[in-house]
């Protein structure tokens, strides 16, 4: 049991207010997430059975960088985790596919194994809080590979469930999944049936919504 | 309301009515000569306007409103030409002035949904890719559509029945002040009307605002025929779903999937391969020897508008009939019914209020 608790943001405001501290907005981690779940129903029957997850990952990491990437945003590979950095602001964002998002009670699962690259990125922040000195990624990163430059960089990830929920979360890695997290940023979940989603769905589809409202 | 009396809509009328200035005048008991001056913006006198106005069976009212919405035929993707009189394809584009006037109508009380079309007129020569990206667009992947005409109307298509449902007359398109319509033939089986209703969205992604004018006849058809077996039918989801196909009794199995005609799907196996030349060949005998070259046995249930059905029960609610709708059109009742025939479904004795949001 870790002997501290996450921080969870949920209220819309904090989020936007929480997000502006990475000089981010809503709109654009829902961008991110909209062009994964695209590439992910897109997803042919014919595919290999990981299309839905490969295509969203390819397409999600492709749409945070380019929503993203600016003046101090660029491109990082570091420990060959696709991500875009901010050495000025002392952030990392990489992409996750994940079981679900936005659940207090059930942490994202993320749908592939941790490598060791992403569980190195994701291990500071917890040893930080109990005051231990480690080394950083600057003295286990090969010198050509570094964009850190010293500074300590904390990595986020967005996270996209499968029902497309979205959080910006900072995860500790262990054991090759998330053992806990520093911090969770709610960011838009669906109420739709998550559950019904699960499956990849190959039957016919007829839930179109045709709305029709009086005018005022 | 206009004080004058609108040329076009004696024409429009007289189009509804398939009759010939010459045959309006005898039944209106007037010259030729008199007919021909009103249509050609004369203005009549009230007794000659009363007159039109009987003989042609329409509110006097109609004839004294804006100048309607005129549709060029050249504007209209027209199939079977050749098969059709002139009066047919003129009664049609009436019918298609009359459908954006109850549109019009519709959109003045109603907030509808947006079209949400995309023009893929670059891909005239590969309507298999175009049906593909439009499928990507509307987040469809590959699998079958269960309601093809719900589908159509939550993209913002406006589809209204054919009055004139004649065989003569397939179903037709166009687009109208950036609003895409389908009339579609209720006399067809469902199958038949749901292929059409898909060639119908081909030619409006394909043939964007009648580009088709610059191709032959042929090439707008069979351009909007493959795209229609595409789309309703995504190859991946064939191959996934079907291999080794040799008799008909399978594929009058497995059309219902699709809700396709037996012959769309053998053709469409055919054309991808999963059919040899021979099997489709014994395959389309043996599918003509029951029966399925003129109708559908063992048919789907044809699909009723959903836009159509919300809107007319939304307006009953508030005591609004079919005839309040016709009257203050001016229009006769029986061209609203046209409209819409077949196509809103049984009224509820009770309306479902559920159905509604009132938006503040």
């Amino acid at each position: 049991m870790s002997p501290f608790n996450t921080a969870i943001i949920d209220n819309p405001i904090d989020v936007s207010r929480r997000l502006a501290d990475f000089e981010l907005t809503i709109d654009q981690i829902l961008a991110i997430r909209d062009s994964a779940r695209a590439a992910s129903d897109d997803a042919s029957p014919l595919m290999p059975q990981n299309a839905p997850g490969t295509l969203a990952y390819i397409h999600g990491v492709g749409a945070l960088r380019s929503q993203i990437i600016d003046m101090d945003w660029s491109i990082d590979r570091t420990l060959g985790v696709e991500a875009v950095i901010n050495t000025k602001l002392g952030f990392r964002i990489g992409f996750q596919n994940v079981d679900r998002s936005c659940d207090s009670t059930f942490p994202p699962m993320p749908r592939s194994e941790k490598g060791n690259g992403a569980a190195q990125l994701c291990r500071l922040p917890l040893f930080d809080f109990f005051g231990v000195v480690l080394e950083t990624d600057a003295d286990r990163v090969p010198v050509d590979n570094r964009h850190d430059s010293g500074a300590e960089i904390v990595t986020y990830f967005v996270m996209v469930g499968e029902d497309g929920s979205v959080e910006l979360s900072c995860p500790i890695i262990a054991n090759k999944r998330y053992a806990q997290f520093v911090e969770r940023i709610f960011i838009d979940r669906p109420d739709d049936d998550w559950l019904a989603r699960l499956d990849p769905e190959t039957a016919p589809i007829d839930d179109f919504d045709v709305t029709v409202t009086f005018k005022n | 309301m206009s004080v004058m009396f609108c040329a076009d809509r004696l024409k429009v009328a007289r189009y509804r009515r398939k009759l010939t200035g010459k045959q309006l005048a005898a039944l209106a008991d007037l010259t030729d000569v008199t007919v021909s001056k009103v249509e050609n913006g004369h203005q009549p006198d009230d007794f000659t306007a009363q007159k039109l106005a009987k003989a042609l069976n329409f509110p006097i009212q109609f004839f004294f409103m804006d100048r309607p919405e005129i549709l060029e035929p050249q504007a209209v993707s027209f199939r079977s030409l050749k098969k059709m009189k002139a009066a047919e394809r003129n009664a049609s584009l009436a019918a298609g002035s009359m459908g954006i006037a109850l549109f019009d109508w519709i959109n003045s009380r109603f907030d509808l949904p947006a079209p949400d079309l995309i023009d893929l007129s670059r891909e005239q020569s590969r309507p298999d890719v175009a049906a593909r990206l439009l499928r990507q667009h509307w987040g469809l992947g590959d699998r079958p559509v269960g309601n093809i005409l719900r589908l159509f109307e939550s993209k913002g298509i406006r589809v209204l029945s054919l009055s004139e449902n004649t065989l003569n007359v397939d179903a037709y398109s166009f687009w109208h002040a950036d609003n895409p319509y389908i009339f579609l033939n209720q006399m067809k089986t469902a199958e038949r009307s749901n292929f059409d209703a898909a060639h119908e969205l081909g030619h409006l992604v394909l043939h964007f605002h009648a580009q088709a004018e610059s191709l032959p006849d042929e090439d707008a058809e069979r351009q909007a025929n493959n795209f229609a077996s595409a789309f309703l039918m995504p190859d991946a989801d064939l191959k996934s779903t079907l291999s080794n196909v040799y008799s008909s009794s399978q594929i009058i199995r497995a059309k219902v999937r699709w809700k396709v005609s037996a012959m769309a799907l053998a053709t469409r196996l055919h054309q991808l391969g999963m059919l040899s030349d021979w099997n489709y060949r014994s395959i389309i005998i043996d599918l003509g020897q029951r029966g399925y070259r003129k109708s559908e046995p063992l048919g789907v249930e044809r699909e009723i508008s959903t836009l159509l059905a919300k809107i007319l029960s939304a307006l009953w609610s508030k005591g609004i009939t079919k005839n309040e709708i016709a009257e203050e059109l001016n229009m006769p009742r029986e061209e609203i019914e046209s409209l819409l025939f077949g196509l809103a479904g049984p009224i509820r004795s009770r309306p479902n209020r559920s159905d509604l949001t009132l938006v503040r």
